[in-house]
């Protein structure tokens, strides 16, 4: 490459305008990404506008995506911090700004790639030690022939497109996925199914349905093949989130079930639910409030405490909000909406750091400003 | 100028060292154990059931109300559960395989009662799913108010084997009953 055109580029990128421009079009994709919410729900409209590289306008013109304008955005600040002009006691304000800025961009980048949110489901007396995310999904391969022991073998949700092909063991039998599909609806067979169906799929077909708005009204499903476990469980699958019924096949001599799930991240600890109360509006079937008592067991060691609306449990970065409850049957279910936010002090920090940085810059310029500009 | 070509490089490095993470994991979880559980032991077991069962053995936390009896030769436990206007009679039994399929076994059920037979895909849309130590059951609540007549179901479908949990109870009864037998279901395990 022309390192003189290298140069150029590089002096591009450290411009103020491009700060100024990825500023504008930030405004931009907050105006249209709010508007999209309305007809393809908040889930979808974040993804398309916000938490992607680029997003095609009008179904072919490829524009900016958030993530990409974002990034632009930290390398203009990071770049424009090696300007030697900018390194000088008269600018040492402006210099904290700059840091307080990037500091908000990394922030938002840590969020971006390593928090995870979801909800943690706990049935009265009984303890659950991790979370299920809101949209995300995993293939899960159960291996429940162990002694003491269940081995999960899952499998990320990025690996789950169509056509994808892999193996969840070395020298194990090879997975080809067939079909990922958004929102399924279920329907009995009309003639009887090929050999190579096995399970739900031999009575069943899964069919995909209009995707609902909101992501979470939906049901995904997954069609997969499994070649070359050596025995008769070759074959083709299918599962659905929140499938009641498991289809055992065998691998190696061990039998697996496979579930298609909300994507799990284990906490280092328990939550039991001892007691779950909902007040409700007098004469209405509406809740007023509810809250969950509940034991958090770390180390066999149980801690109670009340989550209550508007009043969260914080323990080792994770924040447990009530969200909701389950009651359709005689057990009551707490949900509690889960956080884990690697970059949430990062814009308290940030934004003292620039307050701290403009008022410097403040104090320094005052001389100036008391003195005016000679008549 | 030189400078310059450091940070691109820094950039370079920096997104260049994104997504490693594996998009395979495998963990293993211990199977939890409950305490409290009661050990169906060896010779407890009815000499008639076959070898096989005889090592099949499983663990559950019985309802305090709940008195065991010895049941048919064929049931791995019997329960009276009692209720405020008398007693439900609950079976505890594996059968290998599919076992005739779970519409099947319902259907028969709900003859029991006097209730019709229903498809298939009606009667999976009526149960409900939950999990258990011994994997996931499936949960039905059948009853039949003009005979005040009630059933209470859990179906383990297993890798090589089914497991069958049967409250036979007087449908009035049935609410009474119903989180004690959820409970009792979710507490089987190996």
């Amino acid at each position: 490459m022309n390192i003189n055109f290298l140069d150029k580029f590089l002096k591009i990128i450290m411009s103020p305008k491009v700060f100024s421009y990825t500023l504008i079009w930030l405004i931009v994709l907050v105006f249209f990404g709010t508007i999209a919410q309305k007809d393809i729900g908040l889930y979808a409209s974040q993804m398309k506008y916000f938490s992607s590289f680029y997003f095609l306008f009008l179904g072919f013109i490829p524009l900016p995506g958030g993530r990409l304008v974002l990034l632009l955005m930290t390398i203009n600040l990071f770049s424009s911090m090696f300007k030697r002009n900018l390194w000088q006691l008269k600018k040492i304000g402006i210099v904290i700004v700059h840091l307080g800025g990037l500091l908000l961009l990394v922030g938002g980048g840590l969020t971006a790639y390593f928090s995870s949110e979801g909800n943690m489901v706990i049935a009265e007396g009984e303890a659950t030690n991790y979370v299920d995310d809101y949209h995300n999904m995993e293939l899960a391969f159960v291996n429940n022939s162990l002694k003491d022991s269940i081995e999960y073998t899952v499998v990320d949700e990025s690996l789950l497109y169509e056509g994808s092909r892999f193996q969840i063991f070395d020298e194990g039998p090879e997975i080809y996925v067939i079909s990922n599909i958004k929102n399924v609806r279920i329907e009995n067979r009309i003639s009887p199914a090929d050999s190579i169906y096995k399970g739900l799929l031999e009575k069943f077909v899964l069919l995909p349905k209009r995707p609902e708005a909101e992501n979470t009204q939906n049901r995904p499903a997954l069609i997969y093949k499994i070649e070359g476990t050596s025995n008769r469980s070759d074959g083709i699958y299918g599962l659905f989130l929140g499938q009641g019924l498991n289809d055992p096949f065998k691998i190696k001599d061990q039998i697996f079930h496979s579930e298609y799930r909300r994507e799990r991240t284990y906490v280092p600890f328990d939550i039991q639910l001892i007691d779950f109360e909902k007040v409700m509006h007098p004469g209405t079937n509406v809740a007023k409030s509810f809250s969950s008592d509940v034991n958090l067991i770390e180390n066999d060691i149980p801690r109670r405490t009340l989550i209550k609306m508007n009043e969260p449990l914080r323990h080792k970065g994770y924040t447990f909000f009530q969200a909701s409850f389950i009651d359709d049957s005689e057990i009551e279910t707490t949900v509690l909406a889960t956080v884990k936010n690697y970059g949430r002090l990062f814009p308290y920090i940030s934004s003292i750091i620039m307050s701290i940085g403009l008022l410097i810059h403040l104090l320094l310029m005052m001389p100036k400003m008391v003195k005016g500009k000679p008549k | 100028m030189k400078n310059n070509i450091y940070i691109w490089l820094f950039f370079i490095l920096i997104l260049a060292s994104c997504s490693t993470e594996d998009k395979i994991k495998t963990y293993r979880l211990p199977k939890k154990s409950i305490e409290t559980s009661i050990l169906v032991e060896k010779e407890k077991v009815p000499s008639e059931i076959s070898s096989e069962t005889k090592k099949f053995t499983l663990q559950w936390k019985v309802p305090s109300s709940w008195e065991q009896f010895d049941g048919h030769s064929m049931r791995m436990a019997s329960f009276y559960v009692p209720h405020s206007t008398g007693k439900g009679e609950l079976s505890i039994t594996e059968f290998s395989g599919m076992s005739g399929g779970i519409q099947a076994n319902i259907n028969r059920w709900r003859g029991q009662i006097s209730l019709p037979p229903e498809s298939e895909q009606s009667i999976l849309t009526s149960s409900n799913s939950y999990n258990s130590e011994l994997g996931n059951f499936l949960f039905f609540e059948l009853a039949n108010e003009t005979s005040n007549q009630g059933i209470l179901a859990s179906i383990y479908e297993l890798s090589n084997r089914t497991i069958f949990v049967k409250l036979s109870i007087e449908q009035s009864a049935l609410i009474e009953i119903k989180k004690d037998f959820i409970a009792f279901s979710k507490s089987i395990s190996l």
